[in-house]
């Protein structure tokens, strides 16, 4: 069961508190050990600001009543920093909020800075007070405010690095608040800023690349449009590269998202290269049900393997809720490809692979016809679909590729003889006519 | 003709560094040269032999006709130079005419030797002035009629008369005296040196020829009357040969007297030279001659040692016994501080005492070996005592009293080091590598590994990054060709050394786990060490990887580090060992089974034809056409990698034709079948070879490995795969694969699979079905496989059939045996030749009114003949047209022609015309591509 977890591998390049959920879900399933996973919850939270819920967590870890007062030491301080910081923000908080400001803003971000500082008396210190504040509620779980005040400070900052770490930060707060829909448009602009800023190594790049795509992991599979999306970014050169270099598993989401989307269907080819080319490092049952079906044919494993393919998706905290979207459309893939490389295929024997009841198995094959237009059959005295492969006869090839000549052919000439009226009218050049001739019986010849 | 003439002249002119110092050292020089016999020992002679004077008289009546020739020469040179420098070429050829009748005369006086640098310069010039580049067409157009003629017929004549002295005006360009003040300089020593001769003779004149008891004695006078100035202490151990005082301050005075003389010469540059020179001489002296002082203390050890040091490189110098000197200065070091510098000086000796031999004698190589280790102990001891480049040197006579404090020294551990290494591979290079000595030669890389590894313990503990990855890298390159048994052995022994303990880069954790080594040598060099070595690192790490079968970890790492794209900028030696980690690449990939892989990552080497030259394994065959110069191929044998470290060619050759024929017997059948797929061969070497062996009238049994290939491949094609696999495993080569049984077996279900994929291509037209369990049988291959490789022909649309799952078998689709129709593929060929026709009209009518095409970039489409020709047609035209200018631009706009053509009168501009053009043409063949 464990086997298939990937949130150990995941868990570096999330933030702790993306992590969390993570942990949840594995606690519900009981895969671990309860006691474990409640120790790298308490771990987890330890360095947050959430100190109230640690503190439960704790009670529950340790099945005590009384906290250690170490807890209520850093509640005090944790406090004390927000009030702090509160202050400190206030006035810059005042200033960006009024109206009047927001609409004297600009795309240059020196003379936003400029304006600040000449008409509202804000220092850049102040801007970065708003980043430290921003960061204090993130960590206390206030992701809302977080989100605001790392959006104004993205805005006014000057510095990139900071920017981005805000971008970064409001990404989170949005993803942990549930607003996909401005998580999704985040997602998207934080994608820009990575690929076009430039990094001191590549494999700084690299890193950022790796966190995007975990922490969009959140953002796809929860907003509706997410499964075109995570197909689009994922498969982005860099992205591709960026997977294969770094972080494998990440393929599992991908290849889910391409099965469960049909309408991407046109990358499944890429898709099997590249978990072709990665087949070394990294298999698991979803991989392994696209790789028995498209790279070794092999029906017999590829039914195996969508049966594994359900156990391990239960237990995935990403895709746990398309398990059975997952199938259906496994299932699907299984019987096209199966379908374009049999003449009669016996229903029994596909109803079994595609772990069906008998009953259902034919009903839903007729289905399956009637929706995707195949040139099949089905005897039922025999028990068999028949299809009918169409092929292309030769006298239709010749007939099709030589229907187009005529055509062509006029256009040409029409053109030479345009071109050559209006060279003889100009009559500047002298060698023009001569090539046009030429191509004149060539154009009818060709005819 | 004096011999005695031609050495003074020839070390004037060839060593124009030396400028007027010349005459002594090449003298001295020529003591130890064989061939310098006959003239060499030139005071020798003039005490001993009774011919001195006629010696003179001869130098007295040939005086005169040289010197004029020379200056003749000199002066005309110069105002050669002068006129070409103003661009007169009339008076330059008229000069030069001269030039060539009195330097013929020159040459035959100075008989052999030399000429003078000026003359070399001038010849230099010119031939840098007339030839390729010297003057681009324009500059040349410049010129007047009656200039550019005369730069013409120089330009011809200097071809012929060149020749002859081909050879010093290399030298003189590897080793270039350009400026105008060097010219008079040369003047003046040449004046100079004029005198000298008949100075020498007086000098010699003024030694009475009775001083014979010996050279040494003669020399050692010499000798202490010079140093006498610098050490009173070493005047006890002088004194016998002080006895001879009056000669030798004879002797003196007139040396000193010359240095005096030749002081006040105008130029500063001259005088300089002469003060260099005096210094020079000195040295030279003592150097030679003074191994026959026995008496040396640890006192004196400092001045002893930096008079050697002095000596070093200095013509004269006898190496054999500078080493026996310092072998004794050694005995009587006192401390490790003196210990060390005289180790430094010894090894540096040791190496130069073999200098101009192909390499190093073995036993010279132990000797050095063991000097440098010995030195390398005396730091382990010493922890105090570091040595860098850029220290300070310590010549005072501190070092007696030397207590243990810290200090540094003035030298080089790791050029030592390296050198040792490089004439370690020198002398492999050298033995022929089938005999024993190459073997026993062998066994000393083992002590030489040893050495190394100690050196990086003393870098790593002195903590000198640069020289750290230096020896790094050395180390590397002894571990990474060889299998980690091989290389446990080394290991092992390295471990007991004392160094290894403290080593952070190979931690003692790692110790006789070699995989783990490598990576930590490879780690180090990734972090800290600069480019290039950082690159070689890579590359050593993927092929080591590739030698132990770790074919994707290799590849990663080849892939990850980008070395593909900047491999060619490389130098020679790293772009070798490039070629060579991915031909190991190519092995390991062919070991697992990866035919395609290993096909891609040797396809470029063999079939490039040079893998010889490619893997520095041998100078290949020498063509005709390309003449090698001596120094290119002299340079192409330096960097010959040593035998044991060859990757074996044969082997490489039989992976690839072995992979080769898989991938192309089945593409073949394919080809056959399929009208419509294209014919070119995917593995060209593969094919040719094949043809050539069906031309073949007579086939006897294969003999060779390709011979085996070819039979085999033959095989393949006619479906018999039993025959085919026992061709295959017949080879014997494979034994030299680690584990060449799996290969095999390897190989033979790879034929099975082929050869069902073959078969099913060949007769796909003739059968109508078949049985699943027939193919089975036949191939002896399971069903299942059968199957799935059935289904992926037919999912990839390589075969026009489907399978019957109630039935099993395979029906092919009726479209085959329309394709196995004559007339019908014909009817589809000439659908297909129609279209193409259209297509390269429209083309052509495009390129018509769009011209401006770069030539070339059109003609990537093209397959047909009349394409091509039309193609060549419209180039030349459009370079006409560039040519004359003006209307250029014309042709640059398709449809609005006539608005282009102001705009190309408007704009004289050439360059935006191109862009203008270059951007019409891509929208030309978008609107092409979307009629279709």
């Amino acid at each position: 069961m464990a086997d298939y977890d990937l949130t150990l591998r995941m868990i570096p390049s999330m933030d702790r508190q993306l992590a969390f959920p993570l942990l949840e879900f594995l606690s519900s399933r009981k895969i671990y050990n309860p006691k474990d996973v409640l120790k790298a919850q308490v771990d987890l939270l330890s360095n947050t600001g959430m100190v109230d819920y640690t503190g439960e967590l704790y009670k529950l870890l340790h099945e005590v009543d009384e906290l250690p007062a170490e807890f209520e030491e850093k509640r005090k301080k944790v406090i004390n920093d927000l009030l702090e910081s509160e202050q400190k923000t206030k006035h810059i908080r005042e200033v960006i909020e009024n109206p009047e400001v927001a609409g004297s803003l600009r795309q240059d971000k020196l003379q936003n800075m400029k304006l600040l500082r000449d008409n509202y008396q804000c220092t850049p210190e102040m801007v970065l007070e708003l980043y430290n504040f921003g960061q204090l509620q993130y960590s206390s779980g206030n992701y809302g405010a977080s989100a605001d005040i790392l959006l104004h400070f993205s805005i006014l900052s000057t510095d990139p690095e900071l920017t981005l770490s805000a971008m970064w930060g409001k990404l989170a707060s949005e993803i942990l608040f549930g607003n996909w829909e401005i998580a999704y448009s985040d997602l998207l602009k934080l994608r820009e800023t990575i690929d076009k800023t430039h990094f001191k190594t590549p494999t700084e790049q690299l890193q950022q690349r790796v966190w995007l795509l975990h922490w969009s992991l959140f953002v796809f599979f929860n907003h509706p449009k997410g499964r075109d999306g995570i197909v689009e970014t994922f498969m982005m050169q860099h992205y591709v590269s960026t997977i294969q270099n770094a972080c494998p598993w990440m393929l599992r989401y991908l290849a889910a998202a391409i099965v469960t989307n049909r309408k991407k269907r046109s990358m499944m080819q890429d898709l099997v290269k590249v978990i072709e080319q990665v087949a070394y490092m990294y298999r698991d049952p979803v991989t392994e049900f696209i790789e028995a079906l498209y790279v070794d044919f092999d029906f017999d494993r590829a039914a195996k393997k969508l049966e594994e393919c359900e156990t391990a998706l239960e237990n995935d905290f990403f895709l746990t809720h398309a398990v059975d979207d997952f199938v259906e459309n496994a299932r699907f893939f299984f019987a096209e490809v199966y379908c374009r490389i049999h003449k009669r295929i016996d229903m029994t024997s596909l109803t079994k692979r595609l772990n069906m009841k008998q009953e259902d198995g034919k009903k839903w094959i007729v289905k399956l016809i009637r929706e995707s237009r195949m040139d099949a059959k089905v005897d039922f005295k025999e028990n068999t679909v028949i299809m009918n492969p169409t092929y292309n006869p030769v006298y239709q090839q010749v007939i099709e590729r030589t229907r187009a000549l005529v055509f062509r052919s006029q256009v040409l000439n029409g053109a030479i003889d345009k071109r050559g009226n209006s060279a003889n009218k100009k009559g500047e050049s002298k060698s023009k006519p001569r090539p046009a001739r030429r191509h004149n019986d060539n154009a009818i010849a060709a005819q | 003709m004096s011999r005695f003439f031609q050495n003074v002249d020839d070390s004037e002119s060839s060593d124009s560094d030396f400028s007027s110092s010349g005459s002594e050292f090449s003298e001295d020089e020529l003591q130890q040269k064989p061939t310098g016999g006959a003239g060499s020992n030139r005071f020798a002679r003039a005490g001993l032999d009774s011919d001195s004077d006629s010696e003179d008289d001869v130098k007295r009546v040939m005086k005169n006709p040289k010197e004029k020739q020379t200056e003749e020469v000199v002066k005309l040179s110069q105002e050669i130079l002068k006129a070409v420098r103003a661009d007169e070429w009339g008076e330059a050829t008229a000069n030069f005419n001269k030039l060539e009748a009195s330097a013929e005369k020159l040459k035959n006086i100075l008989k052999g030797s030399s000429l003078p640098t000026v003359f070399i310069r001038c010849l230099v010039k010119l031939e840098d002035c007339t030839g390729k580049g010297g003057m681009s067409r324009e500059q040349l157009g410049k010129l007047n009629a009656i200039n550019a003629r005369a730069f013409n017929k120089m330009k011809q004549r200097l071809r012929k008369s060149i020749k002859p002295y081909a050879s010093d005006m290399k030298a003189y360009r590897e080793n270039p005296v350009d400026s105008a003040e060097e010219d008079e300089k040369d003047v003046a020593s040449e004046s100079e040196d004029q005198e000298v001769p008949s100075r020498e003779t007086r000098a010699e004149r003024a030694v009475p020829a009775a001083d014979s008891d010996s050279d040494d004695s003669y020399w050692g006078a010499d000798d202490s009357d010079e140093s006498e100035s610098d050490s009173d202490d070493q005047q006890a151990g002088f004194s016998r040969w002080l006895k001879k005082t009056p000669t030798k301050t004879e002797t003196k005075k007139t040396k000193k007297d010359r240095s005096q003389r030749s002081t006040p010469a105008p130029q500063p540059a001259a005088a300089a030279a002469a003060a260099a020179d005096d210094d020079g001489f000195t040295t030279v002296g003592r150097g030679g001659r003074k191994v026959e002082k026995p008496i040396v203390s640890a006192e004196s050890l400092n001045k002893n040692l930096l008079e050697i040091i002095m000596a070093r490189g200095r013509k004269g110098t006898d190496r054999k016994e500078t080493v026996a000197r310092l072998e004794s200065l050694l005995d009587v070091a006192g401390n490790a501080l003196q210990q060390c510098k005289v180790l430094m000086a010894l090894a540096s000796a040791q190496f130069d005492a073999s200098a101009d031999l192909s390499h190093m004698p073995t036993e010279k190589w132990n000797a050095a070996q063991s000097t440098i280790h010995r030195l390398l102990e005396v730091l382990e001891h010493n922890h105090q005592i570091s040595i860098y480049e850029t220290a300070d040197t310590h010549d005072d006579d501190s070092d007696v009293k030397y207590g243990g404090e810290p200090i540094t020294l003035r030298g080089s551990v790791i050029s030592l080091v390296e050198r040792l290494d490089d004439e370690f591979t020198r002398s492999l290079q050298n033995i022929d590598p089938h005999t024993p000595d190459y073997i026993d030669r062998m066994r000393d890389s083992l002590p030489l590994y040893l050495t190394i590894a100690r050196a990086q313990g003393y870098f790593e503990r002195a903590e000198q990054e640069d020289s750290l990855c230096r020896i790094v890298s050395r180390r590397l390159a002894h571990l990474y060709y060889r299998t980690d048994q091989v290389n446990d052995k080394f290991e092992a022994t390295v471990a007991d050394l004392r160094v290894s303990a403290e080593s952070k880069i190979v931690p003692p954790a790692v110790r006789g786990n070699t995989e783990a080594t490598i990576h930590g040598l490879c780690t180090f060099l990734y972090q800290h060490a600069d480019p290039l070595l950082r690159i070689r690192a890579m590359l050593m790490h993927v092929f080591n990887h590739a030698l132990h079968k770790r074919y994707y970890i290799a590849r990663d790492l080849l892939l990850m580090s980008h070395i593909q794209e900047n491999a060619y900028q490389a130098d020679v030696s790293t772009q070798i060992l490039y070629n060579r980690a991915l031909a190991q690449l190519g092995l390991a990939a062919f070991r697992l089974g990866k035919i395609h892989e290993a096909f891609e990552h040797t396809m470029e080497l063999m079939s490039s034809g040079h893998q010889r030259e490619l893997l520095a394994q041998g100078v290949g065959q020498q063509r005709m056409q390309q003449q090698q110069t001596f120094a290119n191929e002299q340079l192409q044998r330096q960097r010959q990698l040593p035998f044991h470290i060859n990757i074996n060619l044969e082997l490489l050759e039989c992976v690839f034709l072995t992979a080769s024929m898989l991938i192309e017997i089945p593409f073949m059948a394919s080809a056959n079948a399929n009208p419509e797929a294209r014919r070119t061969a995917t593995c060209r070497v593969f094919r040719r070879m094949l043809d050539f062996n069906e031309r073949q009238v007579f086939l006897g049994p294969p003999e060779n490995t390709r011979d085996h290939i070819m039979a085999s491949a033959k095989a393949l094609a006619d479906g018999d795969w039993v025959k085919s696999r026992d061709y295959i495993q017949a080879i014997k080569i494979w034994s030299l694969l680690p584990d060449s049984q799996e290969i095999k077996d390897m190989l033979a279900s790879k034929i099975q699979v082929e050869a069902l994929r073959t078969y099913l291509f060949t007769y796909s037209t003739q059968f109508e079905a078949v049985g699943l369990d027939d193919l089975s049988a036949m191939f002896e291959l399971p069903r299942n496989k059968v199957y799935s490789l059935l289904a992926r022909m037919v999912y990839q649309d390589e075969l026009q059939a489907s399978l019957d799952e109630v039935s099993g078998v395979l029906v092919f689709s009726p479209a085959n045996f329309e394709a196995s129709s004559r007339l019908q593929q014909t009817a589809l060929m000439l659908s297909n030749k129609a279209n193409q026709f259209a297509d390269i009209n429209e083309r052509v009518f495009e390129l018509k009114i769009n011209g401006g095409y770069a030539p070339g970039d059109r003609q990537q489409g093209s397959t047909d003949q009349s394409g091509r020709a039309q193609g060549n047609d419209r180039d030349s035209r459009s370079n006409f047209q560039r040519s004359a200018g003006g209307g250029g631009g014309s042709n640059a706009n398709g449809r609005d022609g006539q608005r282009s053509r102001s705009d190309g009168n408007v704009n004289a501009n050439g360059s935006n015309r191109n862009s203008n053009s270059g951007r019409n043409n891509r929208r030309g063949n978008n609107r092409r591509n979307a009629r279709r």
